[in-house]
C-alpha cells in the first residue's frame, strides 16, 4: 500500500467518525428549539398575505404559474392540485410544525411538516422567497433524520422528572451526522456566498456596502456616520468577504471556533440592526448553536 | 469486503460528503468549482425535487445601484386619479416595514423588471379586484416605477431617508378595466 493510499484510508476513517460516533444531544436540542421558534416567526410573518402571493385568485394565477415551473418537487400542491385549500393546509402544518419543534414533541413529524410548508410556498412562488426561507426549508429536512428530542424537550422533560432526575446522564449520546450536515450546510451558505461576491467589482473595490446602505427599501434604524464613508464602506465591505471567505474553514480550528462564532454574532446583528432584511439573520446565526460544545461535565437538564 | 457491506458501514460519510459536494456545487458560480457540470448533471434534479435547491447571491455579484419603489396609479370610474405605493418602506413603521419585507422582494425585484413582464398584467388585474373589493371601481390601473441612483462620494445624508434627490418614474404598464377582472361577478 502506498503513503498516498494509507493517508486517504486514514483520512476517511478519521471523516467517518467524525460523522458517526455519537454525540452530546444538547446542541441539536437547542438548536431544534429556536430553529423552530424562528420557522415560526417566519410563518406568522408571511400570514397575512398568503391568499395574495399563493391563492388562485393571487398575483400569479394557476395559468401562469403552470407555464413557470418545470421539475417536479414534493410539496402540497402536487396533493391539492391549484387549490385555496392548500393555504389552510400549509397554515395548519406550518403551526403543528412550529410548535412540535419548539417543544420537542414528535420533532420528526414536525420538522417533516415545516419542511413540506416552506417547500410548498417556495414552489408556489419563488419571487418572494428570501435567504432565511432557504434554511428553514433545508434545516427542516435534515431535522426530519435527527433525534434532537433528548435535550430541551418536553419528551427530555418529562423523562428526567419520571425518573426523577435533574442531571442529564452523560452517556447520552445521539446519532451525529444530521448535525454534520446543519454544519456543513452553513460553511456552504459562507463559501458560496462568498464566491458569489467575489464576482462583482463593488464587493472587489469595497463600495458595495455603501451602495446597500444608500437603498431605502433596505433602510432601518439610525447607523454610525463613519458607515456612510468611503472607508467604513471599504472597511464593512472587506469585513464581510473576508469573514464569509474564511468562517467555512476557520471554524473547524478549536482555538478559532469561538472568535469567529463572536464575530458572526456581531456581523449579523450588525445587519440586523441598520438593515430591513427579514428573518434571515436570526435563521443563520441558529445553525451557530450547532458548534457550541458543552464540556464534558453533566449539566441540569430542563427538569 | 463486497461493496454492499462497504456500502453499508459507509453510507452516512458518503451521504455527508454527496451532499455537501452537491449543494456547494449548485449554488456556488460558474468557474469557482471545476466539477460544478458533473455535479450539476448528477444531483440538481434531486436537489431540486426534495427542495433543498440552494442560492447564497445576498447582495451579489453586486447590490442594485438604484433606489426603487413601486407605485400602482389608478382613475376611478368617477375619473378621479390617485394611486398608492407598494414598497415605499422608509414611510412604513419599522414593524410593518419588517412584516412587508417579501412585497419589497416581489415588487422591487420581479414585478419591476422589464424580464419578467409576464408578472405585470397578473398583478394589475389583482389589484383592480382588490381596489374592487374596497368598493373602488377602477377605470384603468398603471404600474409606475420610481427611481433614482445612489451616488459616490458617500456622506451622512446619503441614506434614502435623508436624501433630496429627485426620484425618476416611468409608467411601465397600463391595464384599461373595461370589464370586471376576470373570476369576478359584475
Amino acid at each position: 500500500m502506498t503513503k498516498i493510499s494509507r493517508f486517504c484510508l486514514a483520512a476517511w476513517s478519521a471523516f467517518k467518525n467524525w460523522v458517526e460516533e455519537p454525540i452530546d444531544p444538547r446542541p441539536l436540542g437547542l438548536f431544534r428549539l429556536w430553529f423552530g421558534l424562528l420557522a415560526l416567526v417566519n410563518l406568522l410573518l408571511l400570514w397575512p398575505d398568503m391568499e395574495m402571493w399563493f391563492g388562485n385568485n393571487g398575483v400569479i394565477p394557476p395559468e401562469l404559474h403552470q407555464q413557470l415551473t418545470s421539475i417536479f418537487r414534493v410539496q402540497i400542491f402536487a396533493l391539492t392540485g391549484y387549490s385555496d385549500n392548500a393555504i389552510l393546509v400549509m397554515k395548519l402544518l406550518g403551526l403543528a410544525g412550529g410548535v412540535g419543534l419548539v417543544l420537542g414533541l414528535f420533532p420528526r413529524t414536525a420538522a417533516f411538516c415545516m419542511w413540506l410548508v416552506a417547500s410548498s410556498y417556495a414552489w408556489r412562488n419563488s419571487a418572494i422567497l428570501h435567504s432565511g426561507d432557504s434554511l428553514i426549508r433545508i434545516g427542516s429536512f435534515f431535522l426530519i433524520f435527527a433525534r434532537s428530542d433528548m435535550a430541551f424537550s418536553l419528551r427530555s422533560y418529562f423523562s428526567a422528572h419520571r425518573q426523577n432526575k435533574t442531571v442529564m446522564s452523560r452517556d447520552t449520546r445521539v446519532a451525529a451526522w444530521p448535525q454534520r450536515i446543519l454544519q456543513v450546510q452553513l460553511c456552504i451558505v459562507y463559501l458560496a456566498a462568498a464566491c458569489w461576491k467575489f464576482k462583482g467589482e463593488s464587493w472587489r473595490q469595497g463600495t458595495a456596502v455603501g451602495t446597500v446602505l444608500q437603498l431605502g427599501e433596505f433602510e432601518r434604524f439610525p447607523i454610525p456616520d463613519f458607515l456612510l464613508t468611503a472607508t467604513g464602506s471599504m472597511m464593512a465591505s472587506y469585513f464581510t468577504l473576508g469573514f464569509e471567505l474564511l468562517f467555512p474553514f476557520m471554524i473547524w480550528i478549536p482555538l478559532c471556533r469561538v472568535p469567529f462564532l463572536v464575530m458572526g454574532i456581531l456581523l449579523h446583528a450588525g445587519l440586523e440592526w441598520s438593515l430591513n432584511i427579514q428573518m434571515f439573520q436570526w435563521v443563520i446565526t441558529s445553525f451557530y448553536i450547532l458548534f457550541i460544545r458543552v464540556g464534558d461535565k453533566s449539566i441540569k437538564t430542563v427538569a | 469486503m463486497t461493496l454492499k457491506h462497504f456500502i453499508k458501514v459507509n453510507w452516512r460519510p458518503a451521504v455527508v460528503v454527496l451532499y455537501g459536494l452537491s449543494a456547494f456545487s449548485f449554488s456556488v458560480p460558474e468557474g469557482f468549482f471545476p466539477p460544478k457540470p458533473v455535479f450539476t448533471a448528477l444531483a440538481s434534479r434531486s436537489l431540486i425535487t426534495l427542495n433543498l435547491w440552494q442560492y447564497w447571491d445576498m447582495f451579489a455579484p453586486n447590490p442594485r445601484s438604484d433606489d426603487v419603489k413601486i407605485e400602482v396609479a389608478y382613475e376611478t370610474k368617477s375619473g378621479q386619479k390617485t394611486g398608492f405605493y407598494l414598497t415605499d418602506m422608509i414611510s412604513m413603521p419599522y414593524g410593518e416595514r419588517w412584516q412587508k419585507e417579501r412585497w419589497r422582494k416581489y415588487f422591487n425585484d420581479h414585478l419591476r423588471v422589464d424580464q419578467e413582464k409576464h408578472l405585470w398584467l397578473p398583478y394589475a388585474k389583482f389589484a383592480s379586484r382588490e381596489l374592487r373589493r374596497q368598493g373602488i371601481d377602477t377605470k384603468n390601473i398603471s404600474l409606475v416605477r420610481h427611481w433614482r441612483a445612489t451616488s459616490y462620494p458617500l456622506t451622512p445624508q446619503s441614506r434614502a431617508s435623508q436624501n433630496s434627490a429627485a426620484w425618476l418614474t416611468y409608467n411601465f404598464f397600463d391595464l384599461v378595466v373595461d370589464s370586471p377582472p376576470e373570476g369576478e361577478v359584475p
